[in-house]
């Protein structure tokens, strides 16, 4: 495909990282005990934490679009398509989930801590692996294709509401600190906000390399079984 | 206005059957029986919160629905029914008939779990138009999407646990705005205050709702 | 050595780990395709 763009995005990611510890500038916030200003480190995750949600949720939208596809005409290409965005996007959620967890373990003491974002996420992690579970509960191909293309898109409807409306009404219940991290993110030094697009465009094309990889392994893997 | 004709009588065939069988009625209600006497056992004495009490009442509603909607569309594979439906039914007409028979369902067994709370755990004060809209539309909420789901669970031809492992996933705001909206009438905040709760189970079940209507006939044909 | 430093670094070295092994399944996807070609 294009040889050279690979290499770059390796490269371009290595200087993201660079960038995010070595260039841009200390964050800080209150600290409510003392009264004073105090440096936060951990916030660089963010650099990584959002750009990886982000990316999950342009991944779950190509599949359900690739569903849609599905359902307007059954190929396998299309349901190819269709499964490995999901799987990026399930890789990718993980990837946010983690981070997320480092960054809650370090700046709140545990990893988990029942935060309606968080609990969000893990929602969504479920409702993707129902995805898998039922291809592989569906052995004939063209019927494994149509149901999953409709779980699919009926999954997707679902995001709204996990990610923007039930951490709103779950906020009713008791707001947690991950209020200060979303102002923090508002307030972004220029530089900062630099780095930040700098690695949601290197995490972009890293999932445009392996969601094309992903294909192509899956098609090659078709062709054997034909052999 | 064909397809309500067509969908009520899709309604009107599954509640004679269930009439005469009555075996999603007795899943349902048993199970939900079973669960509050055994939680209610266990830490009825010792004087349960408010946010507890709302939390058990839709867990149980939950996993009761749980049981009991699976089968909503195995009973015409079993039956051999499914053809008829086929050429008889649009896919709209089939999915509106199933929703209204399980959404009925589901109101009868909350009619029954609320006369046991009141003997088990008894709710003492309580915003009751509240609760009971809260309890509608989550009925709502829960019909709309466990039919769908369902529907796709009796084509993947596998029994069981693949129905709950998709479904409650996808039903988790449900729970939440549920929940949320019990609590807030059992706490006597006033219908105001559960305005999210309400917005969010509303417009949950109508797109749910649109999505079954518009995805049905790719689940449904051959 | 600042801890941010030992951070960097510790990040930079998984992410070359796993920037080669995708380059080596890409290759090894692309040798396959092209023998399946000829086949």
């Amino acid at each position: 495909m294009r040889g050279f763009v690979k290499w770059l995005i390796g490269g371009w990611i290595a200087l993201v990282i660079i960038l995010a510890f070595a260039w841009a500038p200390e964050m800080t916030r209150p600290n409510f005990g003392t009264g004073t200003i105090e440096p936060w480190p951990s916030f660089r995750i963010v650099f990584f934490h959002v750009p990886a949600a982000w990316i999950s949720v342009l991944a779950f939208t190509v599949s359900m679009l690739w569903s849609i596809a599905v359902l307007r005409k059954p190929t396998r290409e299309r349901d190819d398509r269709a499964m490995a965005s999901a799987e990026l996007g399930f890789l990718f959620c993980s990837l946010a989930l983690i981070t997320g967890m480092v960054w809650a373990r370090n700046d709140w003491g545990a990893y988990w801590n029942w935060d309606p974002r968080q609990t969000s996420v893990l929602i969504l992690l479920l409702i993707y692996g129902g995805y898998f579970t039922l291809r592989s509960a569906v052995a004939e191909p063209l019927r494994r294709s149509r149901l999953a293309a409709v779980y699919s898109i009926v999954a997707f409807v679902t995001m709204p509401f996990l990610v923007f409306i039930v951490p709103r009404i779950m906020f009713s219940l008791h707001p947690s600190p991950i209020i200060q991290a979303g102002q923090g993110k508002g307030s972004m030094d220029p530089k900062m906000r630099t780095v930040f697009f700098m690695s949601l465009a290197g995490f972009t094309g890293l999932y445009i390399w392996m969601l094309s990889m992903r294909v192509r392994l899956e098609r090659l893997a078709r062709e054997v079984r034909a052999l | 206005m064909n397809w309500a004709r067509g969908a009520a009588a899709i309604l009107a065939k599954d509640l004679k059957s269930e009439l005469r069988g009555r075996a999603a009625l007795n899943a349902v209600v048993l199970f939900a029986v079973v669960t509050l006497t055994a939680v209610s056992y266990s830490i009825g004495g010792y004087g349960i919160t408010a946010e507890i009490q709302a939390s058990l009442l839709w867990i149980v509603l939950f996993f009761a629905a749980m049981a009991g909607l699976s089968r909503s569309f195995v009973v015409e594979a079993e039956k051999g029914t499914q053809t008829a439906l086929r050429l008889t039914a649009t896919g709209a007409q089939v999915y509106l008939g199933k929703f209204a028979f399980n959404l009925l369902l589901l109101l009868v067994l909350d009619a029954v779990v609320l006369a046991l709370f009141q003997i088990l755990l008894p709710i003492t004060t309580a915003d009751w138009p509240l609760l009971v809209l809260g309890l509608l539309l989550g009925s709502a909420g829960l019909a709309a999407s466990s039919t769908l789901i369902a529907a796709i669970v009796a084509q993947a031809g596998v029994k069981g646990a693949l129905f709950t492992v998709l479904a409650f996933p996808i039903l988790v705001p449900v729970l939440i705005a549920g929940i949320g909206a019990t609590r807030k009438a059992l706490a006597m905040d006033g219908l105001q205050s559960a305005g999210s709760e309400i917005q969010l189970l509303v417009s949950y079940t109508g797109i749910m709702i649109t999505m079954a209507l518009l995805l049905f006939d790719h689940i449904w044909k051959d | 050595m600042s801890p941010l430093y030992v951070v960097m670094i510790t990040v930079l070295i998984i992410w070359l780990g796993i920037f080669l092994y995708l380059i080596g399944l890409d290759r090894k996807l692309s040798r396959l395709g092209r023998e399946m070609d000829r086949k």
